[in-house]
């Protein structure tokens, strides 16, 4: 049982140290504060998670990487490989902090981790892929080799122009006897021969000068010997000229 | 009458310091029996006891008073005490609990019988401090403090699903804890 005058003791301690001023209580304006800085914290963790996935797409895209799944088994192998994993990984790294921030919340963790998870993911990617294809990314990277973005524009010219020897964004200059000749956007012209074996998106297609096509195959020298052809349409205006913006040297 | 602990709580906020002390008065003794169950009897429960009240005092203005103030003050308490266990240094600081994760099928409180619970009460008295701090806490909260499961959710921030969960696999490492001390 309990010593009555030892009760008496702590409650008399306590509020004698809030009669000396020992104890203070924090103003609301500290609450205030805090809740706000909260609330920028979590706003600001969810843009940057946003832009690293929408730059994620970008890259995807703008690489031709995206495209390469559909040729099957060896796309799929290309595409995982190819993947931009650095920025993967700072995705996780923005999820991972929002979460122990939403957690700080009742409506979070009250609510098994996997749902505030796959809420914050499901937002990121979706925001992230409409971002993308809004052509935000294209004009970044046009600034970018302008050099008008300092911190900015070596990451997207590391990452908007990155070759993977297997994947070739390119645009159709003329069709010849044994496939296409192409050029992508270093300048450069390859010759892709086709083989009845080469995957067609769509079937039966039909290729023309200035198509923009993604080619999966290895590349010796100038020539590709295509295992997969995808034509691409319905890109942002700002890469008329080329489907991937060209580099422009320094 | 009694006036609310709600009520009380707002008159603090609005500079009543003397109505503090009502405040001490109650919950010293639940407290006090939560911090023995929770830490052991080595402890200074005074010292540990006026740190949780000073912080009550201190971040009074946080407190909504649209809630209920037993689980807020409790929560205060539970992380004084998990301070407490972490300068012991013996216990492992948990960042991510696995069963947190995942959503639970269980039945969000369980009907122990009225002499099952005497009977577990008496058991978890006895065997206490061999149970991990993670299974202790609930089954504290549930039996000595007489909290439901969404309290007790409150208190330790975790999912209802969650406290169910740690309950069931508490009572189950309870009773092997006892039928290896009694038999």
């Amino acid at each position: 049982m309990n010593d009555p005058e030892k009760e008496k003791s702590i409650k008399e301690g306590i509020l004698s140290q809030i009669k000396a001023g020992q104890a203070k209580m924090r103003p609301k304006w500290h609450f205030v504060l805090r809740a706000a800085l909260f609330v920028v914290g979590v706003f600001t963790a969810l843009v940057a998670l946003i832009y690293v996935v929408s730059f994620i797409f970008f890259v995807l895209r703008q690489t031709g990487i995206w495209f390469v799944p559909v040729f099957g088994f060896q796309g799929i192998a290309v595409f995982l490989v190819s993947l931009p994993w650095l920025l993967i990984v700072l995705a996780v790294i923005f999820v991972v902090l929002l979460e122990v921030l939403i957690k700080q919340h009742s409506m979070a963790y009250s609510k098994p981790i996997l749902y505030s998870l796959a809420i914050i993911v499901g937002l990121a990617g979706l925001t992230g892929f409409a971002i993308s294809k809004a052509g935000m990314h294209e004009k970044f990277y046009e600034f970018a080799q302008l050099h008008k973005m300092p911190i900015a524009d070596s990451i997207y010219q590391k990452y908007g122009f990155k070759a993977y020897k297997q994947v070739h964004p390119v645009i159709v200059q003329e069709i010849t006897g044994q496939g296409l000749r192409v050029k992508n956007c270093r300048g450069e012209v390859l010759n892709i021969t086709t083989s009845t074996e080469t995957k067609l998106f769509p079937l039966e297609i039909r290729f023309g000068p200035k198509d923009r096509l993604v080619i999966l195959g290895s590349r010796s020298n100038g020539d590709v010997a295509a295992i997969g052809i995808k034509k691409i349409s319905g890109y942002p205006k700002a890469a008329e000229d080329c489907l991937f913006l060209p580099m422009k040297h320094k | 009458m009694p006036e609310r602990d709600e009520e009380i709580a707002s008159k603090v906020q609005r500079g009543d310091t003397e109505s503090f002390g009502i405040l001490v008065e109650r919950y010293e003794p639940k407290l006090m029996r939560y911090a023995r169950k929770f830490l052991s009897d080595t402890e200074d429960m005074k010292d540990v006891l006026q740190n949780v009240f000073l912080k009550v005092y201190s971040n009074i203005q946080s407190f909504d008073t649209k809630r209920k103030f037993s689980p807020w003050i409790y929560r205060i308490a539970h992380n004084e005490f998990v301070n407490t266990l972490k300068k012991r240094k013996n216990e492992r600081l948990r960042i991510f609990d696995l069963d947190t994760f995942l959503p639970y099928q269980t039945s969000s409180e369980t009907a122990d019988g009225e002499a099952n619970g005497k009977d577990l009460k008496s058991t978890l008295n006895d065997c206490l401090d061999q149970i991990d701090t993670k299974y202790r806490e609930p089954l504290v909260l549930y039996y000595f403090e007489e909290m439901n499961y969404k309290e007790i959710a409150e208190v330790l921030h975790i999912p209802v699903s969650t406290v169910g969960v740690r309950m069931m696999r508490g009572k189950k490492i309870l009773k092997e804890v006892y039928r290896k001390k009694y038999e």
